[in-house]
């Protein structure tokens, strides 16, 4: 539980009605589970309800909400180290062609891949390929350049490629 | 149409009305047009729906937020100082500050008087030995100096006129004497004569006079009661008297230090 001023939550509660269901349904894809995905999103708005105080721009809000439920889940991910995958809550109708355990198998080794690199690298990649997101969104998302964006997906990819061939020796 | 380039992150901040107002209409006629967009923000809609049907904010904040109240100081704090009342606030200040620096309170130096409340005030002019001139700062005055006050009123009122000198006594300058009020009528204007003067005697120490202007005649007996709490106090407490208690009635006071040989 967290101790806010109302004025606090009065504003609290505007973000909430503005992005929980954006955050909400993010986490699902992440976790894979709606119950692991309301407890995400409950910490997230608490970390906000003792955050907004110090967040200087409101219009910055989106932005931390993805960063913070980005770090957040990946981190329960890696607590895991599996995923479960609900069908309820099919969302990728960019890739339709996909399987659902083709869907599941990259969310693990991305999960896993990801562990070897950095919170802004992290943060990229799970922009890029669970959320979706464009290069140039993702880059003014996280107030860095575009340049920056592309070397840390191809700093990412080279790992990844690296492990998959380490992975092919022991099998 | 297909969208080649769908940009999920601007229909996110569409939803959630995040947009500029420009950037909103171009991506809304965009939508209209695309297929792939149109699903990806109809989907968001539909999520938004079951989401708040689901999970409300009272349900988050029931189990997760503790509000604080403010204590009773603050809220009467932040009833008082709200954004609307700073202007008057800041007069409010301007005018405790300014004000009293504006009151002017003359020195006791002869041909001023000092004015306690309203505008009516008086002066005089100094009659020695034929010899006429207006009474000067710092003057001493003499046994057998005639004093003539003059007054200024700005409307139709009563004006008393008495002095007391160092042992308390009270004179009452009225054409009739045997009369119980001690006021006459005053006119409208500047540096009017007062009817009669002022002829100072052998007391020494000081001779102080007083002018008190009313709506109504004051009786003498009142203003002898009203000046009799400050016999054996001095001139000080005659000041006071008529700076912060004037006695019913009466709406202005002015005073005028004589200090004798």
């Amino acid at each position: 539980m967290i101790k806010i001023s109302r004025e606090t939550d009065l504003e609290l509660k505007n973000y909430y009605k503005k992005y929980g269901s954006l955050v909400y349904w993010r986490c699902v894809r992440y976790l894979g589970s709606k119950d692991d995905a309301w407890d995400a999103t409950q910490e997230v708005f608490m970390k906000l309800g003792k955050s907004l105080g110090s967040i200087q721009k409101k219009e910055a809000i989106y932005s931390w909400l993805l960063s913070t439920s980005t770090n957040h889940c990946i981190s329960e991910l890696r607590k895991r180290r599996t995923i479960e995958f609900d069908e309820l809550y099919h969302t990728d109708e960019f890739r339709p062609n996909e399987s659902q355990d083709q869907k599941t198998a990259i969310r693990e080794l991305i999960s896993k891949l990801l562990s070897a690199h950095d919170q802004k690298i992290r943060q990229v990649v799970a922009y890029t390929y669970i959320d979706g997101y464009k290069q140039d969104e993702i880059a003014k998302l996280m107030g860095i350049g575009e340049s920056t964006v592309r070397k840390y997906l191809t700093k990412f990819r080279r790992q990844a490629l690296k492990t998959a061939h380490e992975l092919e020796k022991t099998v | 149409m297909t969208c080649n380039n769908p940009r999920k992150l601007e229909i996110e901040r569409l939803i959630a009305n995040d947009l500029e107002i420009s950037q909103a209409k171009e991506l809304s006629e965009h939508i209209e047009q695309c297929q792939e967009c149109s699903s990806y923000a109809q989907n968001l809609q539909k999520q938004a729906r079951e989401f708040s049907n689901e999970y409300s904010y009272e349900e988050f904040a029931k189990k997760n937020i503790l509000v604080k109240e403010s204590s009773f100081l603050i809220k009467i704090f932040e009833t008082i100082f709200t954004p609307v009342m700073t202007p008057i606030y800041a007069a409010l200040l301007l005018a405790a500050v300014i004000i009293p620096f504006t009151i002017k309170e003359l020195e006791w130096n002869g041909n001023q008087a000092i004015a306690f409340k309203g505008k009516s005030q008086i002066s005089y002019i100094l009659n020695r030995d034929g010899v006429v001139e207006a009474g000067t700062p710092g003057k001493l005055y003499q046994a057998g100096d005639r004093i003539q006050v003059l007054y200024s009123s700005n409307k139709k009122q009563f004006m008393a006129l008495l002095s007391v000198d160092k042992n308390h006594t009270i004179s009452f300058y009225h054409p009739d004497q045997s009369s119980e009020y001690c006021s006459v009528p005053v006119e409208i204007g500047s540096s009017r004569a007062f009817p009669g003067s002022i002829l100072l005697d052998e007391a020494k120490g000081y001779e102080i006079v007083v002018a008190l202007f009313s709506n109504k005649p004051l009786q003498t007996s009142l203003v002898q009661d009203w000046m009799n709490s400050c016999k054996g106090l001095g001139k000080v407490c005659i000041e006071r008297k008529v700076r912060d208690k004037l006695p019913d009635g009466v709406s202005s006071g002015s005073i005028i230090v004589l200090q004798k040989e």
